[in-house]
């Protein structure tokens, strides 16, 4: 690959410029309500599970910590004021009162960097796609396989992909751009990702659902044959797995990781950076705000082994 | 009815658990028996039941609303306002007010884990909607995979951001505040009040005259009103 260009194989982006190549200084950006612990160097942004070189990510729970130990391409966090003496020596810290707001403002000024924008190519629709008249798709970068049914009053942002036999309902938005944090005119809402959204095959995604789009690197990801219901709101730079069951109403936070099959049910909330494993079923009304191992039943903050939660409820 | 209780029969434990099912000979049959229902429901009118639509007098119909006219019975009285999607088997009744965005008649969420793949059951059903209801913003509410069809009673209130899932039966002067999930198959009773953010599990019923607090999470059957709002399983 030529090292002073980023080529995204599955939507044919690319971005310019070099993001190995620009170094920035963590302590350019502490300004405000923060304090800089340590200084270090980063190049570009990340969730705790990627492995972009030289990432900048944010963390606000112990668990998100013990996952920056072992992702070695880390170099800078921003963190609370309690993690801070658990944040490993040879980072970069910075400290602030509501870390997610920051790493996003430092996200959106790094968007607005010219150098750092994907770059656009022609939409790429095939003739067997069902588009209804009243859908809105954007005027370029969004890619539609074969036999993709879209249905009425769905909006399709730029960088999104679509594979071969997804369906997608009446009112739902792919690829939506404005993060949770950005209130009111700020600076956020000038803001340029970094990634898009890629829905694989026969991916069932019903009415009024919101999935966003990444904001670093890489992409918001929907397995194959994975069934999304109605309300359903899907973070930026999320995962989930092949034949994944996703409930009504269920509200899925930033970078989580969902293995494959499982069931994530209605009204549920999982918080941002979530590991979920594989067969994991998580039951309704539950808010989960720590990783999930596989082959587990989650009954509101509990985590149970799935066999023996089966021989429980079989006794009653 | 026949299907209805066939499918009815796959999905109670005592036949979805047993290792019969589980052969390789009995998952291949399965496959093929969902995947060619799916197909002659998609391709051909041999399971579709289709009602003819017609229009009463006094309807107030934003252009922008898409309404299935050929299948969608509507009342007299009636308002639908922008970007409402309103599906094939719909019936609506007199001086309903449908608020923006709502989707009626969407496919419900029915799939079978067969032979390591998901594979979807498709709706033939519809919609009722009764006399003197109002159904929010952003609202969805499912066809039923047969008919008889999911149901909202007489001066029932359903506020925005809910879901009713398919077959749900609601009876009248309910009311259903904001974001409240009802899981397929439930059926409520009259006079109920659910508050914001429940979650009502799939095939419970609920009686009459029941107060549910905010943000409580139902799994049981319930016949009177409880006080603490709360995880109930």
């Amino acid at each position: 690959m030529n090292r002073g260009t980023y080529h995204d194989p599955r939507n044919g982006s690319r971005v310019a410029g070099d993001h190995e190549g620009i170094l920035m200084r963590l302590s350019d950006y502490g300004t405000g309500d923060c304090e800089m612990i340590r200084d270090g160097m980063f190049s570009s942004l990340g969730s705790v599970f990627t492995r972009f070189p030289g990432q900048l990510v944010s963390a606000t729970r112990e668990d998100e910590i013990k996952k920056i130990q072992r992702n070695p391409s880390v170099t800078c966090v921003i963190t609370v004021d309690r993690l801070v003496m658990q944040v490993p020596e040879n980072l970069g810290i910075l400290s602030a009162g509501d870390p997610w707001k920051l790493f996003h403002e430092i996200a959106g000024s790094l968007s607005r960097q010219k150098e750092q924008t994907l770059e656009p190519f022609e939409n790429q629709i095939s003739p067997s796609a069902i588009i209804h008249p009243s859908a809105t798709i954007a005027c370029r970068s969004v890619r539609i396989g074969k036999h993709v049914s879209i249905g009425k009053n769905v909006v399709i942002h730029e960088h999104t992909a679509i594979e071969d036999g997804a369906i997608i309902r009446s009112g739902s938005i792919i690829g939506n751009s404005k993060t949770p944090l950005s209130s009111g005119i700020s600076d956020n809402d000038t803001m340029k990702p970094l990634g898009g959204v890629h829905i694989q095959r026969d991916v069932d995604i019903h009415a009024n659902t919101i999935i966003d789009r990444a904001f670093f690197k890489g992409c918001t990801e929907i397995g194959t044959q994975t069934k999304i219901d109605n309300l359903v709101h899907i973070g930026p730079g999320a995962e989930i797995g092949n034949r994944c069951l996703v409930v009504a109403c269920a509200e899925i936070g930033e970078a989580v990781r969902i293995g494959d099959d499982s069931w994530i049910g209605p009204n549920v909330t999982l918080a941002d950076q979530v590991l979920i494993g594989k067969n994991v079923y998580i039951t309704l009304g539950s808010a989960v705000t720590h990783d999930i191992g596989d082959d587990k039943v989650v009954k509101d903050n509990y985590a149970l082994d799935r066999k023996r939660f089966k021989k429980v409820m079989r006794g009653m | 009815m026949i299907l209805q209780k066939i499918f009815h029969n796959l999905k109670s434990p005592g036949i979805a658990d047993s290792w019969l099912v589980h052969t390789r000979l009995m998952q291949y049959f399965l496959k093929t028996g969902l995947k060619s229902y799916n197909f002659l429901v998609m391709r051909t009118g041999l399971f579709q039941q289709a009602i003819t639509g017609s229009q009463g007098t006094g309807n107030t119909l934003d252009p922008t609303a898409i309404i299935d006219y050929n299948h969608v019975i509507i009342g007299d009285f009636t308002t639908i306002e922008k970007n409402v999607v309103i599906e094939k088997n719909s019936t609506i009744g007199n001086h309903v007010l449908i608020e923006d965005g709502a989707a009626i008649g969407s496919e419900g969420f029915e799939f079978r884990r067969v032979a390591g793949e998901v594979l979807p059951v498709h709706h033939t059903g519809g919609v009722i909607i009764h006399d003197n209801v109002r159904i929010g913003q952003r609202v969805c509410i499912d066809k039923s995979m047969q008919f008889p069809s999911t149901e909202i009673g007489n001066s029932s209130v359903i506020l925005a951001h809910s879901h009713i899932g398919h077959g749900v039966k609601i009876g009248q002067d309910t009311l259903l505040a904001e974001g409240t999930m009802v899981g397929g198959h439930a059926s409520i009773g009259n006079r109920v009040r659910i508050g914001k953010d429940c979650s009502l599990a799939d095939a419970i019923i609920i009686g009459d005259d029941v107060v549910v607090p905010d943000r409580t999470v139902v799994t049981r059957n319930m016949q009177k009103m409880i006080h603490e709002p709360g995880n109930l399983s």
